[in-house]
């Protein structure tokens, strides 16, 4: 037992000075927000490169479960990191406003990004983060049974009804969708394809808009009992992961989910036939845009005492090779300009992109947490299938996060 | 009489039997998922792996991350458990005696501290993070500080509730004896309180070594100063389980104290015997 | 019965020797109690008297305004406080009366009660959030197939994808987890029952049943109070179980206070609204933890 505790002893005082190594260099700690594998490696990958080719300054890659409460936990206590990665909501707003963030605008590499999505990443006409990958989210697709059933890829959304009609036919459930807890996702993405403001959520909340006169509740509430008719019972209880198991098993021959699936995906099964489309706009064929978000965007600490290292690792994320490596490993598609971005299971996702056909998440303007409380109220529509308790239950959770 | 007992003991067998049965199934999917591919358990997640796959042992070995954070859960845990061991009793047998003699003050403590128990993490989670990183206690010795601060209630809780129950009589002939309250304490007391301790240290050594989100609000500067949970979940946020590593890590974090217990089970249940107390 | 374990007398007089040492014996516990639990609970409560978002400094004192929304202006406070109720009963009475029967099994003098014994215990010893993987999948594959095949519409669903029946899903998780250790306190409640009372009471013609309810229950009411203080607080506290298994789904039916106060102060940023809310929690659990301890304490005497 003494030799024991001995041991424990100096293993514990041997792993104390191991970090303590490196002292000499600058060391900047960045925080990343993603958790996926794939972004993992990439973002590690970038940084090694940037350690490699700038002796003396060292940026610690720091990555962990729940980033984001670490961050907003950091954020009260004014310790955030030197540099983090974020996503786009209004938590992020509260800390360019309370003055946490340093203000980039103006800086040389910023000129390296899409100025379509700078315009989009700005907040009161200054930029405090550099937009860096979008997420886009649409419609996936077993290629292999749209083919064997004869079915064309759908273009608007009476061809995936007729599809999902045929499917049904069939024997094959068209859908399998992660309902159990993240149907709020579906409806803020679905919901940000109606309409590019929430200006009806304004006026609702105001009283002036009775909800069922409200196109994008109306829009998204319809359009997802659609879906729900075409729907494998088990999405109920399922998660991402049991929803990918669904379409990866044949439970399902579409699922709709963002591009951030098709790692996971092709990790179970590499050979998987599986292509991404538009989701079809339910009330607006010709709107069938896919939904982007700013998924990553970097960001320096306002009080870190390395201002200019900060800079330099930003501008060297800021490269078009940098972001090639990147976006090549992460796989999601980057702002940065002269990044070529080509995924086989993406290509309809990526004509569409470039021939402008964006819709831009409402995620960004919606007052914090509405998405999941609205989402309770979508969930329960597709359990229920109860358009006038979906319609009263909304008007209750927009009128409490709007006026509160 | 006989056949009676005999019937007793067949139920008791059978109601064990089921309870294990369903103890098992939970842990037998756990184990065999660390022996498959994430293909593998994607298309048959209940049956026996096929081969004995042992790449996901050989990830989480291989993470050097992981003996970062094997050496700092051990060190929280293994010097809070010992900290604590050297203030809780002592202060419980204070508290306890205090009450009995029919004093207001420990009376009052007794109850200041119980206070601790009801009001919800979530009151003091943020001022407590801000207060350890104004004290520079952001690392591994900060989290026993704190785990050593926040068993006042609950171990004290326990361990008054237990001591309640030893009759004062052992120690009364003590003092006559002339013996100090200390000297009393730790002759006659604290080998009484055996139960109680083991179970104690169990609880508060479990709730240790799996806790998660303090580590992860306190520990989260780099991940030298991880422990176990923080690098077990990181196989599992939420968007991206991957339940092979996530098991496996889980397996590995776990296979320490379950040995551990197994040595111990029949020290902590002889502890449990031995300290019968004669009413 | 005088084989209870008597409560002493008060000493006329505490020795100022022995007072003095209680309280040196209780001053390191009493100083890290202060600075590490009331210092931050008395800041929390602080915040919760202003309009801090829980980002940045700038704030403003409001008074008991949180307060007094959290009574009047919120409907989700209520449903959450109804639901925490409703879950704690249903928790506290399965960790007493399974608890305190798999003691009761594991006490007896048989063949295989130290494995029975290690192995009951094992659920104690594993990461909570990841055996609700484990779980969420049995719900999602296994239960529904056995559901189908004995006919049963009720299982043929995943149970926690349904309103009414999640709540028993978590419970079930719950109290595969978290009756290992109350069983443990049950176990060494046992051990302070004098063997040879029972022996008395057999030579006495008393039956088991007459044995069990004269000797075991009133020793093992002190055990009794404790696991029901730290099983009520577990059940209106209850977060992780129910973060891991549905996130308050389907459709808000299982989102509990706790669940409530961390979507307020991290997905809405309205932090010192968050902690009104985590104060009048406490406030609920204290309340009904006294009158609990009041009532075993008037029994234990008797």
């Amino acid at each position: 037992m003494k030799k024991f505790v001995a041991f424990l002893l100096a293993a514990v005082m041997l792993l104390s000075l191991a970090s303590f190594a490196h002292a000499e260099d600058v060391e900047l700690e960045f925080l990343y927000h993603k958790s996926e594998t794939d972004a993992i490696k990439a973002m590690q990958t970038v940084i090694d490169q940037f350690n490699a080719a700038n002796p003396g300054i060292k940026v610690n890659f720091v990555q962990i479960p729940d980033a984001a409460t670490v961050l907003q936990t950091r954020a009260t206590q004014n310790d955030l990191p030197d540099m983090f990665g974020c996503t786009t909501s209004t938590t992020y707003e509260l800390m360019f406003e309370s003055g946490l963030i340093m203000d980039l605008t103006g800086q040389e590499f910023l000129n390296n990004i899409a100025p379509s999505t700078l315009a989009l990443s700005g907040y009161q006409g200054k930029i405090y983060r550099m937009p860096y990958s979008l997420s886009c989210y649409g419609l996936y697709v077993r290629t292999d049974i749209f083919e064997q059933q004869g079915i064309a890829l759908p273009t608007t959304w009476a061809e995936l009804m007729a599809a999902c009609e045929k499917l049904q036919a069939a024997g094959i459930y068209p859908f399998g969708l992660p309902d159990k807890d993240m149907v709020y996702q579906r409806m803020e993405r679905m919901m940000s394809m109606l309409s590019d403001n929430d200006d009806e959520f304004k006026a609702i909340a105001a009283g002036e808009l009775d909800p069922r006169e409200s196109t994008v509740l109306k829009g998204y509430a319809e359009a997802s009992l659609d879906i729900a008719k075409y729907t494998n019972p088990q999405s109920k209880g399922a998660g991402y992961d049991e929803s990918y198991q669904l379409f990866l098993n044949d439970g399902a021959a579409m699922t709709i989910n963002g591009q951030w699936s098709l790692g996971t995906l092709l990790g179970f099964n590499p050979d998987l036939p599986v292509a991404m489309i538009p989701l079809p706009n339910p009330v607006d064929d010709e709107k069938s845009n896919v939904i982007v978000s700013i998924d990553t965007s970097f960001c320096i600490s306002a009080t870190t005492k390395h201002p200019e290292e900060c800079l330099k690792f930003l501008a060297f994320l800021a490269q078009t090779d940098t972001a090639q490596t990147y976006t090549d490993i992460e796989g999601s598609p980057n702002v940065i300009q002269g990044v070529h971005y080509s995924v086989s299971q993406l290509e309809k996702i990526n004509e569409a992109m470039s021939a402008g056909k964006t819709a831009l998440s409402l995620n960004a303007i919606w007052p914090s947490g509405l998405r999941k409380a609205l989402g309770d109220a979508a969930t329960n529509l597709i359990l229920d299938g109860d358009l006038e308790a979906f319609y009263d239950e909304a008007q209750l959770t927009i009128e409490d996060y709007y006026n509160n | 009489m006989r056949q009676s007992k005999r019937n007793m003991n067949a139920l008791a067998y059978v109601i064990l039997i089921l309870g294990a049965l369903l103890i098992l199934f939970p842990l037998y999917i756990t184990v065999i998922t660390t022996f498959k591919t994430s293909g593998e358990s994607a298309s048959s997640f209940f049956t026996l792996p096929r081969s004995f796959f042992l790449g996901n042992y050989e990830t989480v070995l291989k993470n050097s991350t992981l003996w970062y954070a094997y050496g700092n859960t051990i060190y929280i845990t293994v010097f809070s458990l010992l900290l604590e061991l050297l203030v809780m009793p002592p202060m419980s047998f204070a508290l306890s005696r205090g009450m009995l003699h029919g004093s207001k003050v420990f009376k009052g403590l007794y109850f200041f501290f119980l206070l601790g128990i009801f009001l919800p993490f979530q009151v003091r989670m943020m001022p407590l993070v801000k207060l350890l990183s104004a004290l520079n206690m952001m690392n591994p010795t900060g989290m026993v500080l704190l785990y050593l601060a926040h068993a006042t209630c609950e171990s004290m809780f326990l361990y008054v509730g237990y001591l309640t129950s030893v009759s004062p009589s052992l120690e009364e002939a003590a003092y006559i004896d002339g013996a100090t309250t200390v000297q009393t304490f730790y002759r006659i007391i604290l080998p009484l309180m055996k139960p109680i301790l083991a179970t104690v240290m169990i609880r508060e050594g479990l709730a240790i070594w799996n806790d998660y989100m303090l580590p992860l609000l306190c520990l989260n500067r780099s991940n030298t100063m991880w422990t176990l949970t923080l690098f077990q979940y990181n196989f599992q946020s939420e968007f991206n389980v991957d339940y092979n590593l996530a098991f496996s890590c889980l397996v590995i974090a776990s296979l320490p104290i379950i040995v551990l217990y197994c040595f111990m089970q029949k020290q902590i249940i002889g502890g449990l015997t031995n300290g019968a107390v004669k009413g | 019965m005088s084989a209870l374990p008597s409560k002493p007398k008060p000493h006329a007089l505490m020795r100022r020797e022995q007072w003095v040492t209680y309280l040196l014996m209780t001053l390191p516990g009493l100083i890290l109690y202060c600075v590490f639990l009331i210092l931050p609970i008395l800041m929390g409560i602080y915040y919760s008297l202003t309009d801090w978002t829980g980002i940045g400094t700038n704030f403003n004192f409001i008074g008991l305004d949180n307060y007094v929304k959290v009574f009047t202006n919120d409907k989700r406070f209520g449903n959450a406080l109804l639901f925490n109720l409703r879950y704690s009963l249903f928790l506290v009475a399965g960790i007493v009366v399974i608890g305190f029967i798999l003691a009761m099994l594991l006490n007896r003098e048989m063949k295989g009660r130290s494995f029975f014994r290690t192995l009951y215990f094992m659920p104690a010893v594993l990461s909570m959030i990841t055996i609700a993987l484990v779980f969420k999948q049995v719900y999602f594959y296994v239960l529904p197939s056995i559901g189908q095949a004995v006919g049963s519409k009720v299982l043929s669903e995943n149970i926690i994808a349904d309103r009414k029946l999640a709540i028993y899903g978590i419970l079930f998780v719950h109290l595969w987890q978290g009756v290992a250790l109350p069983t443990l306190l049950f176990l060494s409640g046992l051990q302070t029952i004098p063997v040879d009372l029972y022996e008395a009471a057999s030579i006495d013609g008393a039956n088991a049943w007459h044995q069990f309810k004269s000797i075991t229950v009133p020793y093992i009411l002190p055990t009794l109070s404790v696991v029901l203080v730290l099983a009520v607080k577990q059940g209106l506290n209850v977060f992780d179980y129910i973060n891991a298994m549905t996130k308050g789904g389907p459709g808000g039916a299982t989102t509990s206070i706790a669940m409530l106060i961390w979507q307020n102060a991290w997905e809405r940023n309205r932090f010192s609204y968050a902690i009104a809310q985590a104060v009048i929690t406490g406030l609920i659990i204290a309340v009904i933890s006294f009158i609990q301890i009041k009532f075993t304490n008037d029994r234990k005497v008797e």
